[in-house]
């Protein structure tokens, strides 16, 4: 027979009661992981679609889990409610302004998430009904494939050897070289150095003749000295005009007054006038009658042919 | 009650194949049933049962939770390292739970107790022998022979292989914390979390009745193919042989079939 270990039941016992308690803290905290005694609220969600919910899948609110799905249910009206279970404790982040949204990425399960914009809004009651919408990015593939082949045949275009791009980018590269040149950027923008050698050449005369023009202009004896003797002497006839033209002023007067004279005289002369008239039709026809003598008279009968 | 007859060797015949099944199943039942009477406690079994249990525990914990310990931590730095790699070390922490303590741990803490006490029941079985070889006429006297030899046994693997997955699954998690999380109070939240999606009620039922079966397995088909062997004289050597390849068939069917509870 085997030999015997001393307190060999005590150990024994021992053994058995500490895998015992291993066992039963393991299934006690299974149960509060899998939250058996947690205090929670019942919040429904709406899909169109319960395609990927599975029991127990979380409810994140900023990547945080404050919720677990109970179940998934098919409702009278074909919809479909997701029952969730929020605990007490975390469910003051949702608001009834909250929105939830279920997204499905390209790899693992999907996501259920709550969103709260205002946390100043009432909190959302117990067993309140909400809405959620769906993003499926595997839904948005196919888009956005076509987009990024379009976007991918344009750089191609744009790429090509004798693309317009590639094109301007050469004559770009052409200029720059010329820029590097002599002559620099002028060089560049006139297409050739001798155009640039031609450009300054012609500064050059610029310059020159500048500096005539300043010793002309503005030299001793200048433009403008002649113009500052000129405009003095044009200011000493202006002050002669002013004076004439008070002159003229007086004799205005004068003849104003002469003007008055002159009214009151030509009340008589309106008669004298009329004698005069009639004078003057007395020697015309005076003048008649002598042309109608004879030798002074004139044939004045029309001889028709 | 005979517990030691039942056990014939395997016969190539499908008949024979069922019968000793068959066979091997009612010992087993039959032994069950007297390990859970209370009656069966005499003092001196008492002491055979707490003896055995210490001594298998003694040869297998210390060395079984260290290679768990060694094997645990290189398959959570493979799991988390490949998983961040990929960007998938979300996932890391589940994998890890899922494979390591849910399916890994119990196998190999049967095929560890399996091992170490058919290669230890050579020594004892040459005591078996001798033991039942007494001349004992009355049935009482065998059945007692039997209950001293084969019941402590039994009880010590059974107890031994549900404490080696409650042991090795235990330190299985806390280095899968300490593996992600670093050494940090900060991730106990999120590992709850993680711990809870993964014991979902179907998951947590079929791996405690895995363990159960296992255990049960372990315990009785080397006992009961040990105590036949001793019964059945020259056919010895072909039953011991034939042990393991039973057992193993046993507990690849109990991990199929937890397995498809699992995800089918």
């Amino acid at each position: 027979m085997p030999t015997t270990v001393r307190y060999a039941e005590f150990k024994a016992a021992a053994l058995v009661a500490l895998t015992i308690a291993l066992i039963g803290a393991f299934i006690v905290y299974v149960m509060s992981a899998r939250g058996v005694f947690e205090e929670t609220q019942r919040l429904v969600l709406i899909a169109d679609n319960s395609e990927g919910v599975k029991t127990g899948m979380d409810l994140t609110f900023s990547g945080f889990p404050i919720g677990r799905v109970r179940r998934a249910e098919l409702a009278a009206d074909g919809n479909v409610r997701i029952v969730v279970d929020v605990s007490q404790q975390d469910a003051h982040w949702l608001r009834s302004s909250s929105v939830f949204t279920m997204e499905r990425s390209l790899v693992g399960d999907i996501k259920i998430r709550a969103f709260s914009t205002n946390l100043a809004d009432p909190p959302l009651p117990d067993g309140a009904e909400r809405v959620v919408l769906r993003g499926d990015l595997g839904e948005q593939i196919p888009q956005l494939m076509a987009s990024m082949r379009a976007v991918l045949e344009n750089l191609e275009r744009l790429s090509a050897e004798d693309s317009p791009l590639n094109g301007a980018l050469r004559d770009v590269q052409s200029v720059t070289q010329r820029m590097q040149g002599p002559y620099g950027a002028i060089a560049g923008v006139l297409g050739s150095d001798e155009n640039a050698r031609k450009l300054i050449s012609t500064l050059d005369h610029a310059n020159t003749l500048l500096d005539k023009t300043d010793v002309r202009v503005f030299g001793k004896g200048g433009v403008m000295d002649e113009s500052k003797a000129a405009i003095r002497q044009l200011h000493g006839l202006l002050r002669d005009a002013r004076e004439n033209l008070k002159k003229v002023d007086a004799l205005l007067l004068d003849a104003q007054a002469i003007a008055a004279s002159t009214r009151t005289a030509t009340a008589d002369l309106d008669a004298l006038r009329s004698e005069v008239d009639a004078s003057l039709r007395k020697s015309g026809r005076l003048i008649d009658a002598l042309d109608r003598k004879w030798p002074f008279a004139r044939d004045t009968e029309i001889k028709l042919p | 009650m005979n517990l030691t007859h039942h056990t014939a060797p395997s016969r190539p015949s499908p008949y024979g194949l069922i019968s000793g099944w068959g066979k091997l199943i009612h010992a087993g039942a039959l032994l069950f049933a007297a390990a859970l009477s209370p009656s069966t406690y005499s003092p001196a079994i008492r002491r055979a049962v707490a003896n055995r249990i210490c001594r298998t525990a003694a040869q297998t914990i210390p060395l079984f939770i260290l290679l768990a310990a060694l094997f645990s931590l290189v398959l959570v730095h493979i799991v988390v390292v490949t998983a961040q790699s990929y960007g998938l070390s979300q996932f890391a922490l589940g994998m890890v739970v899922r494979v390591l303590v849910v399916e890994l741990l119990p196998l190999s803490a049967a095929l560890y107790v399996a091992l170490r006490t058919d290669t230890g029941a050579a020594s004892e079985d040459n005591a078996l022998p001798g033991a039942l070889g007494l001349p004992v006429d009355t049935l009482a006297a065998r059945l007692e022979a039997a209950r001293l030899l084969i019941l402590p046994r039994v009880l010590a693997d059974t107890l031994t292989v549900v404490a080696l997955i409650a042991f090795g699954g235990t330190l299985a998690m806390l280095l899968a914390y300490v593996g992600v999380y670093g050494v940090t109070p900060w991730g106990v939240a999120a590992f709850t979390r993680t711990v809870g999606q993964v014991f979902d009620p179907v998951v947590t039922l079929s791996l405690a009745l895995k363990t159960l079966f296992f255990a049960v397995a372990v315990a009785t088909i080397p006992a009961l193919a040990s105590a036949a062997s001793a019964r059945g004289g020259g056919g010895r050597d072909a039953v011991l042989r034939q042990r393991p390849p039973r057992l193993f068939m046993v507990l690849i069917a109990i991990e199929m079939l937890a397995l498809t509870a699992e995800f089918y």
